[in-house]
This record gives structure tokens, sequence and C-alpha cells, in this order.
């Protein structure tokens, strides 16, 4: 049954307007970002760069502390991701490999942290990173980005773990291997699209969080890049040139994450989302 | 018959418990100790954090309770979750049937149009302020130029517009999300089932109501539910937007919450607040389950 000219035409438009909605926003601060001052303010605007400039990036990269936001938002999330990993495989394996009292009561706990707005743990941190004098502190927001993301990751891999084939195990198993010996040679190396989904989740995650980024860090020193970014929104907030480059420059690493990696996370996404 | 457990089994168990044991533990400092912290401070008149207080029960409740703000926060907030759910869906449903069909450059978009998900919350205050700005915006340009409208419309600043403004930021983030996963829902529908279907004679709505819809009442289920708690709690969005302005009118629960926190110095109340949002949150999800279980009982999912 071939296609009609109306679906065609129907089809057409829909991606035209899902581009114009999606994309255009992003193209939209990518040109602004080169746009000398003056452009930028001009009654016109200018849907093509008239004149390009690189004196945005300059300022922001050489003349502020946005490298140094750089430096913090990439050692909090990558140290994140390095944690919460780990956990997340040790944790997920427990759930699929034994059995043992009280699993339950630690599944229950997953999925309440899970669902637990983070809005509500705002107070409580705050708290809590007051009491323990870690306010200010990189640290607080690894802890706390830890158990935010962990229980994702845990669920996801459980679904991956009891998804390979039992027949593997039992042959290590009967070739004497441990069950941590069968962790790392049988489970692992078959895991890796599911730990590299839950990776790369984890800290675009953490790299953009921004609520305890900004509760919990209040010296500009030590903000993450997308804090100190919205610190700038209220303080140059005429300077649209800088804030597009930087915004243009906090996003770059997910645009490239996607490029290499978009499809595979796609998938690894939706895999156990369908089920439900 | 008593089942035997082995010594091997035993110390595989308790090998099992020892590795759930860090998260475990990490989450009962983090979330649990808080939170049961969070309840005793609710139950205390205490303003700046680390002052003195006195323990008064339920008296801040009360307080919290007759505030017109609290009452106005609650309303923005279900305008807010509501509306922006419906079409996060609606939205998400259609771009999901246009991303099912074959055509060229479908791998394209599966990938790409999951970005606004992907990009951090202040980036898209930027975007957007500085799209919809009332004097430099291109929106305003373009809609100048088109002679739709005859002065700038202060989407952000204005008390018409700011909900509308937010709520449309807050389903363009979130329906490419959804749409990726009602996409999943359907590619999962084996073209088998479609051929037999053609073979069968079914037209274009036949088979929409018959293969399409029942594939999707699952997944829209969940992820209703899931949207919902999200844009119920969502702060940053807002924040960085409006800081809840003008007038308070997109001030919804999340932002009172940090308001009276972090700007009015009134800890007791805030925490109180918070532990209101969390009953309303576990309310709806009881609910929500209740319903949504009877319309699957009712198809027979």
């Amino acid at each position: 049954m071939k296609e009609g000219i109306g679906i065609k035409i129907i089809r057409f438009v829909g991606l035209c307007i899902l581009s114009i909605l999606i994309f255009f926003p992003f193209y939209w601060i990518l040109i602004s970002s080169f746009k000398p001052e003056y452009e930028l303010l001009s009654a016109t605007a200018t849907f093509f760069p008239q004149n390009f400039t690189l004196s945005h990036y300059n300022r922001i990269l050489f003349e502020s502390n946005y490298l140094n936001s750089m430096k913090n938002s990439l050692f909090v999330a990558g140290v994140t991701t390095c944690i919460s990993t780990v956990l997340s495989i040790i944790t997920a394996y427990s759930f699929s490999d034994y059995k043992y009292k009280g699993q339950n009561a630690v599944e229950q706990s997953l999925l309440i942290t899970s669902m637990f707005p983070g809005v509500l743990l705002m107070i409580p941190l705050y708290v809590l990173m007051a009491k323990v004098n870690m306010l200010n502190s990189l640290m607080s927001l690894i802890i706390v980005y830890v158990t935010l993301y962990t229980p994702f990751g845990v669920f996801t891999l459980i679904t991956f773990f009891k998804s390979l084939p039992i027949s593997l195990k039992e042959a290590a198993y009967i070739d004497g291997a441990t069950k941590i010996k069968v962790l790392f040679r049988v489970i692992l190396p078959l895991s890796v699209p599911g730990i590299v989904t839950i990776a790369s989740w984890m800290f675009i995650q953490s790299w953009s969080e921004f609520v305890f980024g900004m509760i919990l860090i209040n010296n500009p020193a030590k903000r993450t890049v997308v804090v100190a970014l919205s610190d700038w929104m209220g303080e140059y907030y005429l300077d649209w040139g800088a804030l597009t480059a930087g915004s243009v420059l906090v996003i770059l690493p997910v645009i490239v994450f996607f490029a290499f990696m978009g499809r595979g996370f796609i998938k690894g996404l939706t895999a156990g989302a369908v089920k439900g | 018959m008593k089942k035997q457990i082995s010594l091997r089994e035993k110390k595989d168990n308790f090998a099992g418990a020892f590795l759930a044991l860090p998260i475990t533990v990490w989450i009962a400092l983090i979330v649990f100790y808080p939170i049961i912290s969070t309840v005793y401070t609710s139950m205390t008149n205490q303003k700046l954090f680390g002052s003195p207080y006195d323990f008064v029960f339920l008296d801040t409740y009360k307080w919290v309770f007759e505030q017109s703000a609290f009452i106005q926060a609650t309303i923005n907030s279900l305008n807010f979750a509501v509306t922006s759910v419906i079409f996060q869906v609606i939205f998400g449903v259609l771009t999901a049937l246009l991303l099912n069909m074959e055509f060229k450059g479908r791998g394209f978009f599966r990938t790409w149009i999951i970005l606004p998900w992907a990009i951090p919350y202040s980036v898209i205050a930027i975007i957007f302020r500085w799209i919809l700005s009332s004097t430099f915006g291109v929106i305003n340009y373009v809609l100048t130029e088109l002679n739709l409208i005859s002065e700038s419309i202060n989407f952000l600043g204005s008390m018409d517009f700011a909900m509308t403004t937010t709520i449309a930021v807050n389903i363009w983030k979130w329906f490419p999300f959804a749409s990726v996963i009602f996409l999943a829902a359907l590619q999962g529908i084996p073209s088998d089932v479609f051929e037999a279907a053609r073979i069968d004679g079914c037209n274009k709505i036949q088979e929409f109501y018959y293969l399409i819809i029942p594939a999707l009442k699952a997944p829209i289920a969940v992820y209703t539910l899931l949207l919902t708690f999200w844009s119920f709690n969502t702060f940053g969005l807002i924040w960085l937007l409006t800081a809840g302005g003008p007038a308070d009118v997109t001030t919804t629960l999340p932002v009172l919450v940090y308001k009276m926190a972090f700007r009015q110095f009134r800890m007791g109340a805030a925490s109180a607040l918070s532990i209101i949002m969390f009953i309303i949150l576990m309310i709806f999800t009881i609910i929500y389950r209740k319903v949504v279980k009877n319309t699957n009982d009712e198809v027979g999912a």
C-alpha cells in the first residue's frame, strides 16, 4: 500500500513544525553568541549573523571565573558518575543474584528515594549540610547527587542483569567461580551497554543539576557552571552576548555526547521504560 | 518440609546483604534522617536557621494553611502541573506517531528531539528569556513584523502571560521525552500484526483504534503520573524564568517553600509546607493508582 500524497504533506509539515520548535531555540543562541553587541541589541533581528565576533567567548573564558565553574562542574559530575555507577552495579547485583533478609526493605527505600520530590529535600539537606559544616564544599553536592541518581541506575541494571542468560552464570559456577568472579568475568562485560547508559544519564543529570547547586554552595568560586550562569543572568542581564556564549559552552558536552552516543542512549533509556 | 539452608547459601545471603549495604546506609543518612529532622522542624516555629525556637506542635501548620499565599500557590501548582502534563502527553503522542512513520532522516529525529530534556534549566531559562524578551526578543520582533501584534508582549514579566509562558516552556522541555517513550511503545508493536490487519482489510482509522491506542495505554498511564509528579515538583525552571513573579502569579508550592526558607527565613513554616506537599503527592499517587488500575482491569490489559 503506497503512501498517499496527503500523508506525505502532513508528515512534511509536521516535521517542519517539530524542527522549528525544537531546534530553532538552539540555533538562535548559537548565532547570538557570535553577534557583536550592537547587532544583538539592534531593533531588527537578523537570522544570519551579519557580523561575526568571538569577543563574548573571549570575555567569559578569560575574564571571568567561568572556566573555574566548568572545572567545578566536571569534578562534581565526574566523581558522582563514578561513585554512583559502582554503587548501582553492586546494589543491582545484590538484587538480581542474591536473596537475603531485608531485600524488600532496601527496594522500597530505593523506590521512595527515586520518587521523592527533590524540592522536599531542599530544606532537610541544607540543614544537614549546615550541621556538618559542609556547606560550600563540592563534596556536599557529590553526596547529594549520588543519592538522587543511584536508584535509577540500580533499577535499570537490575533489569539488565536479570535478562542475561542464566546458562552463562551456571557454566561459571560449575567451573568453580565465586559470585564475585562471576560478576566481573561474566556479567559486567555483557552489561556494558546498560552501564554506559546509566553512567551517561548520571553525568548529564549531575552536570545540569541546579537547585542543590544553588542552595548548598554560596561561594562563587565553588559554584558549578549552571548555577554560575544563572547568577550572571541576574547580575549582567543585559549582557546577552556573554550569556548566550556561556550557554553554548555548557551545552557543548551534551551535544557532543549525543552525536556519539545518542542512539545507544535512547535505546537504553527506553528499553526498561516501556515495560513499565 | 523444613527448608534447609546450606552454609554456602548462608554465606551467599550475607554477601548479598553486604553488597546492598553501602547504598542503604547512604540513603538512611542522606534521605531518611533529613526527612525526619524536617518533620521535627515543621513542628517548631524556627525562623532563621540555627536560631532558637520553641516546639509548637501543629501551630505552624495552622499558620501555613491560613496564608493566602499558600492557597494561591496550591492553585498555581495544580494549574501548572495539570496543564503542562496534558499538553506534554498530547504533543508527545502526536510526535511519536509522526516519528513512527518511515521516512528519510527518521534516525536523526529520533536521536535528537530529546535535546530539550537534556539541557540544564539555567540554559533553558537564558534561551527563552532571550527569545521572549519584550525589548530584544526575536518572537516579539517576528510577531510585530507580521503585524500580528501592535506592541511587544511581555511574556515573562506581565501578570497575564507569565504563567502561560512558563507552562509553555515546561511543555517544550518535556514533550520530546514523552514522545521518545511513546515511540518506543509503538515500535514494540510487531510489524506482522500490521500485516495481518492490512490483509484483513483494516483501514487507517481502524488500525489506529485497535492497534495503536492499546499499545499506548500503558505507557501513557505510567508516564502521566511521572510527568505530573515532576511538573508539580518543578522549582528550577520557574525560579529561573520568573522567580515566582510577577506579583506571585507563578509562585507554585515548591517556589513558595524556597521563598519561605531562604527569603523570609521561616524554617519552621517552610518545613511544614514541605511535609504538606509530600502528603498531597502521596494522596495523589494513591488516587491515581486506583484510577489506573480500574481502567486496566476494564481493558483486561
